[in-house]
């Protein structure tokens, strides 16, 4: 049976109780457990709504000494002493087995610009931390072909681009080779068996967009893909599991 | 059980599986994918899904006849496996719909206020709620917003003898949900679909529960969306057999008299 690693998993209370949805990570675990997904990139709730530096230390506390959890931050550019200069940022995530960041410049109302955030994504991309980030914490799809032209040496990460990507995904995988796309919301009619011809199945990342989005979903539309084993185990697992070797902290 | 098969990346076999939200050919407002009845009819025939309900997205978007046609010659095309609804314009109210009932594949209207730039509680909709009222025929709506719900909470008594079917309602969000447990109990002609089923992980087994799996239909909206997570999810959800049976097909099977 196919194995996976989920790539864009939220954990924490958000601002949005839903009913009948998962409680906490032990129903997360279970859940799964059902899907063969050996493990889980995971983020801070508390990280993306109120503090993010509060948020990572709740991350790393809720997931304690569990191998089944990838620790993800949030960042952003410093301000101040208010957020880790990247040196010290770096060598905390060292120490805390993070392995990869994630940005909310649309949340935090923060610049992606290199005079705002060119000192941290350098450095991201020194040390090959890849970087996700949401479709929807950009102004548009100009906004990341600049953040992947300003940054060539950062590897991002996109997360939840839409079933209605097509015409805006297509060019900017073309032009960006510094680009991967999580596939939890690629749910064009045959949209894996399309992509991994027209493009490359070492562009696209297993995920769950869990909480707002299913596992059960995500992993079915691979499961039941038209594609070779080879491309459902890179995307399942192969793909971010090489991204995350490649780290050097 | 009915799921194993899908986490083992292997077709569907020997469960009836419909499609009770499906539809045919594309809109310009991004790019669509296999789109034309064979390709849809594809998709369902290698995942093992029996059949599906179709309405064109033409006939939702820039013309209602030709896409009702077009819907027409797909149904005559696969027989006993692409169905039909006719679509139904405010803006056009004066069709007559006896030709395509006619026709054995085709099995109720469709309501897509929003693209049509109305509401569902629109006036102009009345002479086919009469119609399928009067004939006892399902009614597939585009419900988006609660207040979609509301609208056809009040269609179901004013139309006791047609059966409403809130698309998209079952997933959309645990609000949408709510309404739908409210009007269940006074309403037992309403039922609801699973497309947009990548709503969160709990949803199904929510939705089952509150509204009863018996009031719960499989429904994909191909080629807006691939059908693979939805059926999957469905599938591989934590109810029994017996339940996924019923959502699966069974419930369909009923509703539209297969």
């Amino acid at each position: 049976m196919l194995e996976f690693i989920d790539a864009n998993c939220r954990v924490g209370r958000g601002p949005v109780q839903r009913e009948g949805a998962l409680e906490n990570t032990d129903a997360l675990l279970s859940l799964m457990d059902d899907f063969n997904v050996k493990q889980a990139v995971v983020y801070h709730a508390v990280a993306q709504y109120s503090d993010p530096l509060l948020g990572n230390s709740l991350l790393v506390n809720e997931t304690g000494d569990s191998p089944r959890f990838l620790r993800q931050w949030a960042v952003q550019p410093r301000v101040w002493e208010l957020f880790p200069a990247p040196a010290e940022l770096l060598a905390q995530m060292k120490e805390n087995d993070v392995c990869s960041v994630r940005l909310f410049p649309a949340q935090y109302g923060h610049s992606l610009k290199r005079y705002a955030a060119g000192e941290l994504l350098d450095a991201l991309g020194e040390c090959r931390v890849p970087v996700f980030i949401s479709l929807d914490q950009l102004k548009d799809w100009d906004a990341l072909y600049g953040l992947c032209t300003d940054y060539p040496a950062v590897r991002f990460v996109l997360c939840r681009p839409g079933y209605r990507c097509l015409r805006r995904l297509v060019p900017i995988l073309d032009a960006c080779g510094n680009l991967w796309v999580e596939t939890s919301d690629l749910l064009m009619h045959d949209g894996l068996k399309d992509l991994c011809r027209y493009q490359n199945a070492e562009k696209f990342i297993f995920g769950s967009g869990i909480p707002e989005a299913s596992l059960a979903a995500a992993a079915s539309q691979l499961l039941l893909s038209e594609i070779s084993d080879e491309e459902k185990q890179l995307i399942a697992a192969g793909n971010i599991s090489r991204l995350l070797s490649e780290v050097r902290l | 059980m009915i799921g194993e098969n899908v986490l083992r990346g292997k077709p569907f076999d020997g469960v009836f599986i419909f499609d009770i939200h499906a539809h045919l050919h594309q809109t310009s407002d991004f790019q669509m994918t296999h789109t034309a009845p064979e390709d849809v009819a594809a998709t369902m025939d290698k995942l093992g899904i029996s059949g599906g309900c179709v309405s064109s997205i033409l006939s939702i978007h820039a013309d209602c006849r030709l896409g009702n046609r077009l819907m027409l010659d797909a149904v005559t095309k696969y027989p006993g496996r692409l169905y039909g609804y006719v679509t139904v314009s405010p803006h056009d109210n004066g069709i007559d719909l006896d030709p395509f009932f006619a026709h054995p594949g085709v099995k109720g209207l469709k309501v897509h206020a929003a693209f049509h730039r109305a509401s569902i509680d629109d006036a102009r909709y009345d002479p086919f709620f009469e119609y399928a009222d009067k004939k006892g025929l399902p009614v597939l709506f585009h419900a988006w917003e609660i207040a979609d719900i509301l609208h056809i909470a009040k269609l179901a008594a004013r139309y006791p003898g047609a059966k409403l079917i809130i698309g998209h309602g079952a997933m959309r969000t645990w609000e949408v949900k709510r309404e739908v447990k409210k009007k269940k109990k006074k309403y037992e002609n309403v039922f609801a679909d699973t497309t947009v089923a990548v709503a969160y992980d709990g949803a199904v087994e929510y939705a089952a529960k509150q509204l009863g799996a018996d009031r719960l239909c499989y429904g994909s909206d191909i080629p807006f969306y691939d059908c693979r997570h939805v059926v999957g999810k469905v599938a591989t959800s934590r109810l029994s057999d017996e339940a996924k049976e019923k959502i699966l097909g069974g419930n369909a099977r009923r509703i539209l008299g297969l």
